[in-house]
């Protein structure tokens, strides 16, 4: 509830301002245009002030929130509250719900203590829309039950007028002011000057009888004008506003600005009405109407004909000076009421939302969650703080939630700090929340594509939209980039199209790797490289920014080779690989010494009909173990090797595949199915079928093997 | 206690009364004013018809856009309590002080104090 009040108090400053912005412009513009004008214009600063709409952009909202974060800092409410839980550091969290829990306990031993006055206090603070809502309201029911006493006052010695004649020519005067209403006309010896009573029949009360024809003229007219205009709830609308907006002064201002206001348009209309040439008798009748000093101060709520001595004064300057506005004029006045329209819009409130919006799942603030309110106040302030703690502490999920409370600026920073500090982990975990195409996306796009850091830039990939990756697509085919080529070619999900695409590229840049390796003299014979003549074992090639690597493995390999780039990802020559390299990355791929002998399933066929399914056996796995596909076929065009739950049903289309792997075959080359893949939860240990199948034309000739290897035993 | 109106009013509680419809309608009132030489504005009419209605003295019923009005206080009803009024005020109560100034002050015509000796007379045999 406290974010209502915020959110009034900022309302209240916009209107604050807005009514500074009035008064200023009324001191050179009064007299030059147009009164009615002057009064409406404050129905739009009314309505800023009771309306908590504001368009998503405004020129305070930044300031409110500034202000609203220095508040809850320095609120003592605040202070006393315990610190933020802290998921990622259990005894932290620990001890800070002890805290909470004192603090539970603490409000009964401080009021029996030496702080009484301060728990009040704070208990005012925790509950300030309350305090304010009260006064509003007790400040309401005041200014009613004001308006009824006088009302009853008037009313007690009220007698209906009996005069057909003076009824005849207020009906007259209605006819002319277009009134439908049956207007009521009164005497009341007990008021000082003409008024008009009643929100819906109105009533007209006057002093006496004993009024000159002209002059009851003018009274009635100015009444009736009032009514007409509705004057009487505009004025209730102001009170209203008064009463809410109690604690701004500027307030008061603008309400008794109002009233003289209401009384100078409705001056205006009524010599609108009759011309000018009778401003001078209107002018007198103002003036008698004013002999008789008021007998009932309070006015609140009626509309009379004069308010008090100064604004008649000044009423009467005005009403002498009254003259029919101009063109230049009214285009001015146009003008002007957009811009304070437009600007009484855009001034803008503040708006817990974007707060909010972080945090959807929080429920709503109610009385009893003040705590619960102010927390997601803090939230922004308080995942700043956290997030570092959690990138420290290597919690990448946490540093998601953190994360993802984080204004743009911050996580800027903070991808920014992730790309500096290499850790990828967290790059995937925070790319991960950001819009698609957002502007992060893009200028993170832009830099990892300068840098050549592909694997940034691939996770970035998966956040951009269709057309965005077209054209990042385009641009690396201009630069010739192969590796981000097939990131994105990837990131498309290919049509046919870009099959073929993808098809001739990949065997440019197989054509281009070959040239580059036989450029420092390795030469390539089908899959296997050649240096100098001997076959290689090992042969590595991994990028300076780890991004793509090359591994191939031949068993009949009598050298281990690795190729050697400089910073710039070019080739400088070929090296032979040291034992402990070697040790080292074949500990990487396979750990062969922990490995209890593997299950090898032979393979050979003479043909596999295309589509069917060939079953090789159930196999029971365990998470860790290893599977090896090495399968060869003569002819056909595809070869899928999957582990499969159950036996697949012929057309179904919700089969779950285990460790697929489907090759197309590369034109001029074998078509061979090789993979690796280790068994890892979300997979469950159990027993599992093996199927090998022609996807698309049937197989010819099928060899080769494929092996589980159970998992290493620590 | 009915409450008192004014002679405008008075003047159209006697046309409602006079009418021998059930309801009246309220052009019938404007033309009978017009026919009485009093004529009004039509807003005149509607807010001494409005005071009737809120001293008792008339009730309306809407239809469509007209009124239908109807008496709540007969014409005897008023004038027993404006005689009882007159009474109290100028002869505190006494009817007698009434009846022997209307002799006395030559107030009535001879055919006038015939019908009323007649009409005394009639209430003491009855009583």
């Amino acid at each position: 509830m406290n974010t209502v009040l915020k959110s009034f108090l900022s309302m209240s400053f916009s209107g604050g301002l807005l009514i500074l912005i009035l008064l200023f412009g009324k001191r050179f513009l009064k007299d030059r245009i147009s009164r009615q004008w002057q009064y409406y214009i404050w129905l739009v600063v009314v309505l800023r002030l009771l309306l908590p709409f504001g368009p998503p952009v405004s020129l305070l909202g930044d300031a409110y929130q500034a202000v609203d974060q220095a508040f809850e800092q320095n609120s003592p409410a605040s202070l006393q509250q315990p610190p933020m839980n802290n998921p990622g550091d259990v005894s932290d969290h620990a001890a800070s719900m002890k805290q909470a829990k004192e603090n539970a306990d603490s409000p009964t031993d401080d009021l029996t203590a030496s702080h009484p006055l301060q728990d009040i206090i704070t208990l005012l603070i925790d509950h300030r829309w309350l305090v304010w809502l009260i006064i509003a309201l007790g400040l309401l029911i005041r200014k009613i039950t004001i308006y009824q006493s006088f009302i009853r006052y008037i009313k007690a010695g009220l007698n209906p007028v009996s005069d057909i004649e003076m009824l005849d020519r207020l009906s007259m005067t209605a006819q002319q002011t277009s009134v439908k209403k049956p207007v009521e006309l009164c005497v009341n010896p007990l008021v000082s000057s003409p008024l008009l009573i009643g929100f819906f029949r109105p009533c007209i009360v006057l002093p006496c009888t004993d009024i000159p024809k002209k002059d009851f003229q003018y009274i009635v007219l100015h009444e009736l004008t009032h009514y007409k205009r509705r004057d009487i709830f505009y004025k209730w609308l102001v009170q209203i506003t008064v009463c809410l907006h109690w604690f701004n002064p500027l307030v008061y201002l603008m309400s008794r600005e109002i009233t003289g206001a209401c009384e100078f348009s409705c001056d205006e209309a009524v010599l609108a009405k009759m011309g000018c040439g009778i401003a001078q008798d209107y002018g007198k009748t103002l003036l008698d109407a004013m002999a008789a000093v008021g007998k009932y101060k309070e006015k609140l709520g009626a509309v009379t004909l004069s308010e008090n001595k100064q604004l008649l004064k000044e009423r009467l300057g005005a009403i002498m000076k009254f003259k029919t506005p101009s063109k230049k004029v009214k285009i001015l006045t146009a003008v002007l009421t957009l811009c304070i329209v437009i600007g009484a819009s855009f001034v803008g409130i503040y708006t817990g939302g974007d707060v909010q919006a972080a945090s959807p799942d929080t429920p709503p603030d109610t009385i009893d969650r003040p705590l619960q309110a102010k927390r997601q106040q803090n939230n922004g302030q308080e995942a700043a703080s956290q997030i570092e703690q959690y990138y420290n502490a290597d919690s990448v999920p946490l540093f998601q939630i953190a994360f993802s409370r984080l204004d743009e600026e911050t996580q800027d920073k903070w991808l920014d700090r992730i790309y500096t500090d290499d850790r990828i982990a967290f790059w995937g975990a925070a790319v991960g929340l950001l819009e698609e195409d957002c502007a992060l996306i893009r200028r993170y796009a832009e830099k990892t594509y300068a840098d050549d850091s592909v694997s940034w830039f691939s996770v970035l990939a998966m956040h951009m939209s269709e057309d965005t990756l077209e054209a990042w697509l385009d641009k690396a085919l201009e630069d010739q980039n192969p590796s981000f080529q097939s990131v994105l070619f990837n990131a498309l999900e290919q049509d046919d199209e870009s099959d073929k695409l993808r098809e001739k590229l990949e065997k440019e840049w197989a054509a281009a790797q070959t040239a580059e390796y036989e450029a420092v003299g390795v030469t390539m014979d089908g899959m296997d490289y050649y240096y100098q003549g001997q076959l290689a074992g090992i042969f590595l090639d991994i990028r300076s920014n780890n991004s793509f690597c090359t591994l191939h493995t031949n068993p009949k390999g009598t050298v281990n080779l690795k190729i050697v780039r400089n910073e710039k990802n070019e080739i400088t020559g070929v090296a032979y690989m040291t034992e402990s390299e070697v040790t080292e990355l074949m500990g990487d791929m396979e750990d062969p010494d922990n490995n209890t002998d593997p299950e090898i399933i032979p393979v050979d066929f003479k043909t596999v009909t295309a589509g069917e399914p060939v079953f090789l056996g159930d196999y029971t796995l365990s998470v860790g173990d290893r599977i090896l596909y090495d399968v060869f076929a003569e002819t056909g065009n595809r070869i899928r090797v999957f582990f499969a739950k159950d036996a697949p049903k012929k057309g179904q289309k919700d089969m779950v595949y285990y460790w697929a792997a489907s090759i197309l075959r590369q034109p001029g080359e074998p078509l061979k199915c090789t993979a690796d893949f280790t068994v890892e939860p979300p997979a469950k240990s159990g027993t599992y079928k093996l199927y090998l199948q022609a996807p698309d034309d049937s197989l010819g000739n099928v060899k080769g093997h494929i092996s589980i290897a159970p998992a290493a035993v620590p | 206690m009915l409450q008192q109106i004014s002679d405008a009013e008075l003047e159209i509680m006697k046309i409602v009364w006079g009418n021998p419809d059930e309801v009246t309608l309220f052009p019938y009132i404007m033309n009978e004013l017009t026919k009485k030489g009093r004529p009004c504005q039509k807003n005149t009419l509607i807010v001494l018809l409005s005071r009737l209605m809120n001293k008792g003295f008339l009730s309306a019923r809407k239809i469509g856009r007209r009124n239908e009005y109807t008496t709540l206080v007969s014409e005897t009803e008023y004038q027993t309590a404006q005689t009882k009024n007159f009474l109290n005020k100028i002869y505190e109560g006494s009817a007698k002080g009434l009846v022997s100034n209307l002799i006395m002050g030559d107030l009535l015509a001879d055919e006038e104090y015939e019908e009323l000796k007649k009409l005394l007379e009639k209430g003491n045999k009855e009583s």
